[in-house]
């Protein structure tokens, strides 16, 4: 067998291995406790868990809270990318923006989600919530991606007078692409997590975060856990699909 | 089509690199620029490309004035095929189908036709310097800077180039910066060779000119040896 094809295999089955490992240690951990309302057993876990896949009520929450991610996700990253272009087209504008985005990076997380409950409804609060957490993230890539971009392909391309939709299209969003990858993989899991904990206090109808809240107020730890485990599969699903579309767009590296 | 350059300035930082420097390439020649490292070699064919902002006059005579540049390192576009990297110096209106026959007859001339689809970190050192040339032949400039194109490559490999480019450069004009005397006599009609002191500025030390035909030049012939002598004793 090639080390190649080892490798292969390894792939597959490390992640596999691991989260077993993760499910033996909570059994453990859960046997070791003892009380179905502090750990409840890996069952119960399960039970609950395939018991919200049969339920209608189940499907409208992930998908609200889904729709809200991606709305969080999208905005953020549309203007980042309207902000990143103002700077590089005119650099006065860097350390304007460099100080705003400053200020919201170091914002506390739960002040945010509180100030937005005053000011927003509970849609809204969610949508903001992450917005401001996400969106220096990616504006800081962004720009990062923009300064990555080869200067010599630059001076070649001034040389040969291409034109600016080649230009664009060719070497810079190509250029930049591989930045932005990394930028994308370390935000979008961050952007589903903050979605659910803004839902969880604002109690955002049709969402996630308000059946984890209720099954907190209902002591139903079971659950919470369910819901738990549902919210890391749809993190990871994201993650393998941002994954999947990195390894196709992304076949020159 | 002639470059005359007269009275060229040229400031990096707070250093006269250029100043008042004069120097005319006749049309349809190859002149090597020849010259110590910090030379200015490299920084003339940036001014004449456009790449830096001088002051006094480069004048390019003649109808077309379209320049060609290969720069020391191929500089391909990563995320593109050898190919795609050779089309995208070409108008985007043009015609497709003359526009395909004049990318095959170039990537054939500089035997590219194995890697046409390759991207350029797939490809060996010699071959992206050649897709390099073919991007600058494709476009039918009739200027062609190159600066030390051939800069990594083993001896076979170069001659194999060099080989490939003469006939590319027939009826062309071409500043060639090379430091390798071997590559200048078999490639040029003339040598100018650049000279700069500490805290000079770049002089033209001397000029040899070759006076033999590019086609089937022997660089071992007397004559060759002679110049070869003259070349480097002003090196």
């Amino acid at each position: 067998m090639t080390t190649k094809k080892i490798y292969k295999i390894l792939d597959i089955t490390l992640p596999i291995f691991t989260t077993l490992l993760i499910f033996a240690i909570y059994a453990i951990v859960s046997k070791a406790v003892g009380v179905e309302l502090i750990a409840p057993s890996l069952g119960s876990v399960f039970k609950e868990f395939f018991a919200l896949l049969g339920d209608v009520d189940f499907y409208k929450a992930a998908l609200g809270t889904l729709a809200r991610a991606a709305l969080a996700y999208i905005l953020s990253f549309g203007v980042a990318t309207v902000l990143a272009l103002l700077t590089k087209l005119c650099r006065p504008l860097k350390k304007s923006f460099a100080q705003i985005v400053a200020v919201i990076r170091v914002l506390p997380t739960i002040s945010l989600i509180l100030l937005t409950l005053i000011w927003f409804n509970s849609f809204q609060a969610t949508v903001a919530v992450a917005f401001c957490v996400i969106f220096p993230m990616l504006y800081t890539c962004m720009c990062g991606a923009m300064d990555s971009v080869d200067k010599d392909l630059l001076q070649m391309a001034k040389v040969y007078k291409i034109d600016k939709k080649r230009l664009i299209f060719r070497i810079y969003i190509p250029q930049m692409t591989p930045t932005l990858f990394t930028g994308i993989k370390s935000s979008i899991g961050l952007n589903l997590k903050l979605v659910i904990a803004a839902e969880v206090l604002a109690q955002t109808a049709e969402s996630m975060g308000l059946y984890m809240q209720l099954a907190k107020i209902n002591l139903d730890t079971a659950s919470l856990l369910a819901w738990t485990l549902v919210a890391v599969v749809m993190g990871a699903l994201v993650e393998g699909l941002v994954a999947i579309i990195e390894k196709r767009t992304v076949k020159w590296l | 089509m002639a470059v005359n350059i007269k009275k060229l300035c040229f400031i990096y930082g707070d250093k006269k690199i250029f100043q008042d420097f004069d120097l005319n390439i006749d049309a349809g020649s190859v002149t090597c620029i020849m010259g110590g490292s910090g030379a200015g070699k490299t920084t003339l064919l940036n001014c004449i490309s456009g790449l830096l902002n001088y002051s006094g006059e480069i004048e390019v005579q003649g109808e077309n004035s379209k320049i060609a540049y290969v720069f020391q390192q191929p500089r391909l576009i990563p995320s593109m095929s050898v190919e795609d990297n050779v089309r995208l110096v070409l108008p985007a209106g043009a015609d497709k189908n003359a526009v395909q026959r004049r990318i095959d007859d170039i990537i054939a001339k500089l035997k590219l036709e194995d890697c046409r689809k390759s991207y350029p970190r797939n490809i060996s050192g010699g071959q992206a310097s050649r897709a390099a040339i073919a991007r600058a032949a494709v476009t039918d400039a009739d200027i062609f800077l190159m600066d030390e194109p051939f800069k990594g490559l083993d001896i076979k490999l170069k001659k194999e180039i060099i080989q490939m480019l003469i006939p590319l450069l027939k009826d062309k004009m071409a500043i060639f910066v090379t430091h390798d005397v071997e590559e200048a006599l078999a490639i040029a009609d003339r040598v100018c060779i650049l000279d700069r002191s500490e805290g000079q500025c770049v002089n033209l030390k001397g000029v040899v000119d070759i006076n033999m035909s590019r086609d089937g030049r022997d660089v071992y012939s007397e004559k060759s040896n002679e110049l070869r002598q003259k070349i480097y004793s002003m090196l």
